[in-house]
């Protein structure tokens, strides 16, 4: 009796397989979008990927979306949401398949990656007839579109979302205790700062060290204000192992050695870093506006405040990066391009660009929304005092060719964490970390003459 | 049909039952023909070009340039060892806990169905999930690791365990082997009732001591599970990459990097898929090389099992 | 030392053994338990707490207000099943025919299988993805259904063609002589002998689909469609990981599969055991 019912059981479950794969499979396909451009009163659907997937953005993007849809009658937008650590392998298996979202968000270090291999459509065309091409701020149309996108590949691929940059968040309170002057600083004051907050005995570092999943970044911020914010000569040698940035670099990479951060930190990302500095563990963080949410959450409202990044101690200027979050491109594969515009277009005008920063902390590239007393105020008057300064330079690129994604995901990391662990000195990391841009620049140039070699640039207000 | 068949499990003469067998099997290759072999096949083309995701229309073949500069890169001794030490290391120690959870496990107590469900959950929860729970279970500052051994009087300071080379490999194992000891449990366990009681019996009437029955009746009746179990388990674990990419991302300083977890971030940092394939390529003629010699070593083959 | 200190001494050792494999197991799964049942605030200070200063069920409230879990639960619900029981029917055939079969070529098929294993992750996506396209199967739940099939099938067919070589071929010829044809001797004699063994290469095949992340994020695009590892993964930000939320999706996570073992763990170990079958 029990066998048979073993047997019946048997017989069912492989019935309900069938069933399963194919109930499941219909459901889905239903769901799944893009649907074909049929009848007139059918709208087209387009898909369009956040790649950076939070709960705050999400909240943006629905707002956005809605509006848009409401003025729109005949498109409707699929949002679909990666988590941002797997965004880019995602997008590359998309891309090398034909397969990308209509409008794809992409980071400014995938632009050469992305127009190389031919996966984004040209936009000038486009923006020709943008009622707000003229909005724009003079950074975001002399640097942001012209200078490292038309000027290295002949058209503009990518509209930024909004501005990026750094600035020192840093504990009040600690800084006071211990003495530490941060308003016009420079980077020897600000090395000697991470030692004076440090204190054992309160479990006080001075500083949120980024040793892991991009640590070369921070110190590249020291590195360009020893190099004039160059980064190649003429001849695309790489200047980053100067004799100044060899000292610097090694005083860095001491704060690490010397114990003003935990020995752990090693191992941070983003994340750790962040979650040391609101927390109370570390008194310094180097870090990008976005960041503020977090303070805000976890921290009291004056026992903090974003200082303005350090002065070069050579030639007194500010070296920042400033770059955008994350653009809006159109995909080649796109069947809807011109839907796919219409939707790049409200994402990139004052209206959306205002909600969009609001929600996540950003600074504009739409001169209307920047006119809002929202991004001069509170913990954002930081950045915005930093665009007052007349001595505020922008970095310029590692590069614009394919391997800097190697020498940033795997090969810098490595070297630097070398160093860390004191296996090799700071010249022998730099020489290396030098090396390998130089040989791949000089090849670039060879393959490409006409391409300016990356400069800094000029980002003061007036430019803003 | 004689005796001699039955005993052996008896598989049939070759009559003209080819066809059957070929039915019954024919599902499972077509989808591993069309799923598998076609990304095979694609590994080994990319391996001898130059394919660079970025200039795909650029690709030509290259020869051994790929290979050449795998054996030039100046990681590759170093994230072969660490292959090594983190696969040999995993299944060992996976092994040998979960051989020893079989053990414990064998005689039936009360309770024990309740025991085994829970035992086997970690076996329930994705790498990925793991591999952040363990990177914050070792976090000097914040993590439960550090904060109780300091209670406990054990250490006197922090410890950075994902922050120094040999601790961090030592980590990341250990959270893989967390992950691991329950398949070795129930492949054992399973292996270990199967033994029939009348062999135990005699042998307890010849006097033999528990040592000697584990290794003349346990050990050899459950010779084929283990060694498929094995066998098995190195390769997946020689092919997983997930869990180190979570907790150290390779680091420090490429100290806990193994072939898997290096070539998934070179893969899509470089975009250079000639050379992954290349690297793809080597690390499925080792495992190969390595399955047989694991069954010419076990004598697997001949045991009728293979 | 008589007959029975020495029994003694080995169930108090085993019992030793046994909790320490608990305590080890239960430790990391303690730990999500307690963070989820946490404030973020407490979550993210220096002072490690082994309880909730101040319990709440905010985390696992807000997962099911704000995400679609309870969809992600069905998609995973339904992709696991349907390619656990593909794989099961894939396995059965299959490892029927190579338990029961002399044929040319029976090692290659063998080793087909182990080398399918080999194959690095990262290798297979883009190849796939291509197939998927032909077959119009991208952002689909077939997509996973068929991938997981694939993934499992080979261990799961060579481990039942082991519990098939362990039933004697004279059950099955009995059946025969007693004027059954060849399907009743399957499904009347031989599978409630399988049974067990059947549950638990089901078992193998449940866990590896139900765990499979990478695969899932990226044949996956519709936030609809998507499955329970992909939704935890969501929870890891580019600037933060909200570990309350994480936390509390693995412990709901948890609920099915603990279930699930429950229920069929008996007949996995049973399963496992099916040698002991005599004639």
């Amino acid at each position: 009796m029990k066998k048979r019912l073993f047997s019946i059981t048997l017989a069912g479950m492989m019935a309900l397989s069938l069933l399963a794969g194919c109930g499941g499979g219909s459901s889905s396909q239903a769901e799944s979008g893009s649907a074909p451009e049929g009848s007139s009163t059918e709208p087209v659907t387009i898909r369009f990927m956040d790649n950076m997937a939070s709960e705050v953005r999400d909240r943006a993007y629905a707002e956005i979306i809605a509006n848009f849809e409401a003025a729109n009658p005949d498109i409707k937008i699929e949002y679909e949401t990666v988590p941002w650590d797997q965004s880019h392998s995602k997008l590359v298996t998309l891309g090398s398949t034909g397969t990308m979202p209509d409008v794809v968000q992409v980071h400014p270090t995938w632009i050469s990656e992305f127009v190389n291999a031919g996966w984004l459509v040209g936009l000038d065309s486009y923006m020709e007839n943008y009622e707000y091409k003229d909005g724009f701020t003079e950074y975001a149309q002399n640097v942001l579109f012209d200078e490292t996108q038309r000027d290295v590949y002949g058209d503009l691929y990518v509209v930024p979302d909004a501005i990026l940059t750094n600035g020192i968040f840093i504990r009040t309170d600690w800084a006071e205790e211990a003495g530490v002057d941060y308003t016009d600083w420079t980077w020897s004051e600000f090395l000697d700062a991470a030692h004076k907050m440090t204190d054992p005995e309160q479990n006080r570092y001075g500083i949120s060290f980024r040793g892991a999943r991009s640590a070369y970044h921070q110190a590249m911020f020291l590195l360009y204000a020893q190099t004039g914010g160059r980064i190649y000569d003429e001849e695309g040698n790489c200047l980053i192992n100067s004799l100044e940035c060899v000292e610097i670099f090694d005083q860095y990479i001491n704060l690490y050695k010397e114990g003003c951060t935990p020995q752990d930190a090693i191992n941070w990302g983003f994340s750790e870093m962040c979650s040391a500095f609101t927390s109370g563990l570390t008194g310094m963080l180097n870090q990008t506006c976005e960041v503020i949410d977090m303070c805000n959450q976890s921290l009291e409202d004056d026992q903090w405040t974003v200082a303005m990044l350090p002065k070069s101690d050579l030639d007194g200027k500010i070296y920042n990066e400033i770059s955008f979050s994350n653009g809006y491109a159109i995909a080649q594969n796109s069947e809807h391009k011109d839907a796919a515009w219409r939707f790049i277009e409200y994402l990139s005008s004052p209206e959306a660009a205002s909600i969009y920063c609001k929600t996540n902390l950003l600074i504009p590239i739409q001169k209307e929304a920047l006119e809002d007393e929202f991004f001069t105020t509170g913990k954002m008057a930081g950045y915005a005092e930093m665009f007052k300064q007349d001595n505020l330079m922008a970095w310029p690129e590692l590069g614009y060719f394919p391997e800097v994604g190697e020498f940033r995901e795997t090969f810098a990391d490595a070297e630097v964490q070398k160093c860390m662990q004191g296996q090799q000195t700071a010249q022998e990391t730099l020489d290396k970390l030098a090396e390998f841009l130089t040989t791949y620049q000089k090849q670039y140039m060879q393959e490409n003459p006409d391409v300016p070699v990356p400069m800094p640039k000029v980002a003061t207000s007036s430019a803003l | 049909m004689s005796i001699e068949n039955y005993k052996q499990g008896g598989a049939r003469r070759p009559r003209n039952r080819n066809r059957e067998a070929f039915f019954l099997l024919l599902p499972t290759i077509l989808l591993l023909a069309v799923f598998i072999a076609y990304p095979l096949v694609n590994t080994v083309m990319l391996a001898f070009q130059d394919y660079k995701l970025t200039d795909v229309a650029g690709a030509h073949f290259n020869g051994l340039e790929n290979f050449k500069a795998i054996v030039a890169d100046p990681y590759f001794p170093q994230i072969l060892k660490n292959s090594f030490l983190f696969t040999f290391c995993t299944v060992t120690l996976q092994f040998l806990l979960g051989l020893v959870l079989a053990l414990a496990l064998n005689k039936p107590f009360r309770g024990r169905n309740l025991y085994q469900s829970v035992i086997f959950l970690p076996w329930s929860i994705s790498a990925l999930v793991i591999g952040f729970t363990f990177r914050w279970l070792f976090n000097a500052e914040f993590g439960p690791v550090n904060d109780l051994l300091l209670r406990l009087g054990v250490l006197e300071e922090r410890v950075s365990f994902l922050g120094d080379g040999t601790l961090a490999m030592a980590c990341v194992i250990l959270a893989m082997v967390w992950y691991g000891v329950p398949f070795f449990g129930i492949m054992l366990t399973a292996a270990f009732q199967s033994i029939p009681t009348d062999l135990y019996e005699a042998a307890d009437i010849d006097g033999s001591g528990a040592i000697r029955k584990f290794f003349y009746i346990t050990l050899p009746h459950a010779k084929p599970t283990i060694i498929l179990t094995l066998l098995l388990r190195t390769i997946w674990v020689f092919n997983s990459a997930d869990l180190i990419y979570v907790m150290t991302n390779g680091g420090p300083s490429n100290a806990t990097h193994t072939l898997a977890s290096y070539m998934f971030t070179k893969a899509y940092s470089t975009l250079n898929f000639g050379q992954t394939g290349a690297l793809g390529v080597l690390f499925m003629v080792g495992l190969v090389l390595y399955a047989f010699a694991f069954m010419k070593v076990t004598n697997y083959d001949g045991s009728g099992g293979f | 030392m008589n007959r029975k200190q020495k029994r003694l001494i080995v169930g108090l050792v085993r019992f030793l053994i046994l909790t320490l494999f608990l305590l080890a197991v239960l430790a990391p799964l303690y730990w999500l338990l307690v963070t989820s049942f946490k404030t973020s605030g407490e979550i993210n200070s220096l002072q490690v707490t082994y309880w909730p200063q101040q319990v709440t069920l905010e985390n696992y409230q807000k997962l099911f207000q704000v995400t679609n879990f309870g969809t992600y639960m069905k998609n995973s619900l339904i992709v696991t099943f349907s390619s656990s029981l593909l794989v099961l029917a894939f396995s059965l055939c299959g490892g029927y025919a190579l338990a029961r079969y002399q044929f040319r070529g029976k090692k290659a098929v063998l080793i087909a299988f182990l080398v399918s294993q080999m194959i690095p992750t990262i290798l297979l996506f883009i190849p796939m993805f291509l197939i998927f396209g032909k077959l119009n199967l991208i952002n689909t739940l077939q997509s996973l259904v068929i991938l997981y099939t694939v993934f499992n099938t080979p261990f799961c067919l060579i481990t039942l063609r082991g519990f098939f070589e362990r039933i004697p071929v004279s059950l099955e010829e009995a059946a025969l002589v007693d004027g059954c044809n060849k399907l009743q001797a399957m499904t009347k004699i031989i599978m409630p002998v399988l049974f067990p063994g059947i549950v638990a290469t089901f078992v193998f095949a449940f866990t590896g689909a139900w765990n499979e992340l990478l695969a899932g994020i990226m044949f996956i695009n519709s936030n609809s469609l998507k499955t329970i590892p992909v939704a935890i993964n969501a929870f890891i930000g580019k600037y933060s990981i909200d570990w309350g939320q994480m936390s509390a999706a693995c412990i709901i996570a948890l609920i099915p599969t603990t279930i699930f073992f429950a229920v069929v763990q008996r007949y996995i170990v049973q399963g496992l055991t099916q040698g002991a079958v005599k004639e």
